[in-house]
């Protein structure tokens, strides 16, 4: 571990400052500054192409930026990598893949595993352990492609969970599953931050974000409001965020009106 | 001498190089396939015409550990520059891909028109190579005479066997998710290439024995196949270099008995044990519809 005067901002569970992203030409993130207190259960929200999924992928690495910088518990991701845990959206990978449900679950512990070494028969007892959190234990030896979208999802969180991490990303992790399974994975993240876990969920649903989260960063590409949920969940900040798409927020309270859902959210 | 004995037949040697070939491509052919990009092979084993080529005309060397390491840089040049057309931001990753391969491809079959039509080395003898004569050029290993394209699918063989096994489960986690692997610093993009590289290699080894162009079906369909008959990874594996070898021992026979191309009616067998394999999944699978309907598994988002 490097000397404590490495350290930028080590009270914050993410810190990020100046963060642009571009694709090609077009800009997907521009001067974010975000930074996000350890120990909350907090919602990335905000419309479609507005950066969501874009912000997870610059924190852990998987995009770089063209400018600005990322620290996790005063930390370059580099340095922090066994501390994070990212669950991306579970469209990302090819569900006829032949694995088992089991094999995808131990490939959280892969890091700590180690280049080269195979996994062992503890390392599938941990997985066992990480499935029944989720409730997933009886589907072990199912390949994954039998799985339900909110089974998947759940053998994804157990994947996180497995990991250990201090701070844990997902991206949509409530997107297009059962209800059964909703309920399942908001209380493993409320689980979560009950131990003293930072997560930070992109969350597509406006109505539902003030009940489950505690803390909200509204992004447009650009970074609109973040903090407490009650502060920044207002009209003013909502329209500044999705704007047209808002219009229910013009004329209605939004302490009253939740507004209808999925606006400007995704399938 | 048995061991002698066994490398001076004619037949035998054929048969081995053919289940060489089947076994080397097999390895790699897994995770291509795996990954969705099986056409990758297309497109590696024609750019390496270009290193071939090169090669050639540097050292006048045609096979051996020249054209291997020759392979290798095909490679990674192919992957360089790949990356340096993709980091513009103008073309997506596949049709830089496309780009740099079929470039590479036209380049070497220029080279061979211009400067090497005198020689053995022929466009057709290039694209399809000839397993029927891979006994006749031989190097001593330990006293024996053994033939040059055995003795580098050899190497190249364990070379791909002892990559898959050692790096077995980083290889399944940056095939499978690939985002997961770098956010767990697996470098996903090097095992990529690495995989690449090696295809190059077995494809220049193989180059002799099938040609660039036979040797796609050694990595795409021997896997596919496998994919179809198993849903474990583990068993994907051995099971493809069965069926390559089953392709080959059946092609040589066959080929034998209608006097055909050796190395052409391999490659026929490894689509006709594919195209059996899928015939009998359909009627299983319908046969099993008729007998429970509501039984099916849990459906799909």
């Amino acid at each position: 571990m490097a000397a404590g005067s490495d350290l930028h901002e080590p009270g914050l569970a993410l810190h990020i400052e100046d963060l642009t992203v571009r694709y090609g030409a077009t800009v997907a993130l521009w001067d974010i500054d975000l930074d996000i207190p350890p120990g909350r259960l907090v919602a990335i929200v905000g419309p479609n192409g507005s950066g969501k999924s874009t912000l997870l992928k610059a924190v852990v690495g998987l995009l770089r930026p063209v400018a600005g910088h990322v620290r996790i518990f005063g930390q370059p991701i580099s340095r922090a990598r066994s501390r994070v845990a990212y669950v991306h959206q579970r469209a990302e990978v090819d569900w006829d893949f032949p694995a088992t449900v089991l094999e995808v679950v131990t490939m959280g512990l892969y890091r700590r595993i180690g280049w080269l070494r195979p996994v062992r028969k503890t390392h599938r007892r941990a997985a066992m352990e990480a499935l029944a959190e989720v409730g997933m234990e009886a589907f072990a030896e199912r390949q994954i492609g039998q799985l339900s979208g909110g089974q998947q999802q759940r053998v994804f969180i157990a994947r996180a969970l497995i990991q250990q991490a201090d701070l844990v990303l997902l991206d949509e992790p409530m997107a297009g599953v059962d209800a059964v399974s909703e309920d399942i994975i908001l209380s493993l993240l409320r689980n979560l931050r009950d131990r003293g876990k930072s997560v930070v969920v992109v969350h597509h649903d406006l109505s539902t974000v003030r009940r489950r989260f505690d803390w909200m960063a509204l992004l447009n590409r650009r970074l609109i409001a973040q903090g407490e949920m009650h502060d920044v969940y207002t009209p003013a900040n909502l329209k500044a965020a999705y704007g047209g798409q808002m219009a229910v927020f013009a004329d209605t309270d939004a302490e009253e009106t939740a507004p209808s859902e999925r606006v400007g959210g995704q399938l | 001498m048995m061991v002698a004995a066994f490398f001076d037949s004619i037949p035998a040697m054929i048969l081995l190089t053919g289940v060489l070939v089947g076994a080397a491509a097999a390895l790699p052919g897994v995770f291509l396939v795996l990954r969705g990009n099986a056409m990758l092979t297309d497109a590696i084993s024609h750019s390496i015409v270009f290193g071939v080529i090169m090669v050639w005309l540097l050292t006048r060397e045609l096979s051996g550990p020249v054209q291997l390491i020759g392979a290798g840089l095909t490679g990674v040049l192919t992957v360089a520059l790949t990356e340096a057309l993709t980091r513009t931001g103008l073309v997506r990753t596949d049709a830089a891909i496309g780009l740099v391969f079929s470039m590479l491809f036209a380049a070497g079959i220029l080279l061979i028109a211009i400067f090497a039509r005198q020689v053995h080395l022929h466009a057709d003898t290039i694209l399809l190579g000839e397993i029927g004569f891979v006994w006749m050029r031989t190097t001593p290993v330990m006293g024996i005479a053994v033939p040059v394209s055995v003795l580098m699918l050899g190497v190249v063989l364990v070379l791909n066997l002892a990559f898959v096994v050692l790096f077995w489960k980083e290889l399944k986690l940056a095939t499978f998710d690939p985002a997961l692997a770098a956010a767990l610093g697996f470098a996903p993009a090097t095992l990529h290439y690495t995989l690449l590289t090696l295809t190059s290699v077995t494809a220049v080894a193989a180059f002799d024995a099938v040609g660039p162009v036979l040797f796609i079906a050694f990595v795409i369909v021997p896997p596919a196949t496998a994919l179809l008959m198993t849903r474990r990874l583990a068993l994907i594996v051995p099971l493809a270099i069965a069926l390559a070898t089953l392709a080959s021992v059946s092609g040589y026979v066959l080929a034998d008995h209608w006097n055909v191309a050796i190395g052409g009616m391999m490659a026929t067998m490894t689509g006709v044990l594919f195209v059996a394999v899928l015939s009998a999944r359909a009627l299983k699978r319908q046969l099993q519809h008729r007998r429970a309907v509501p039984d099916d598994p849990a459906p799909r988002p």
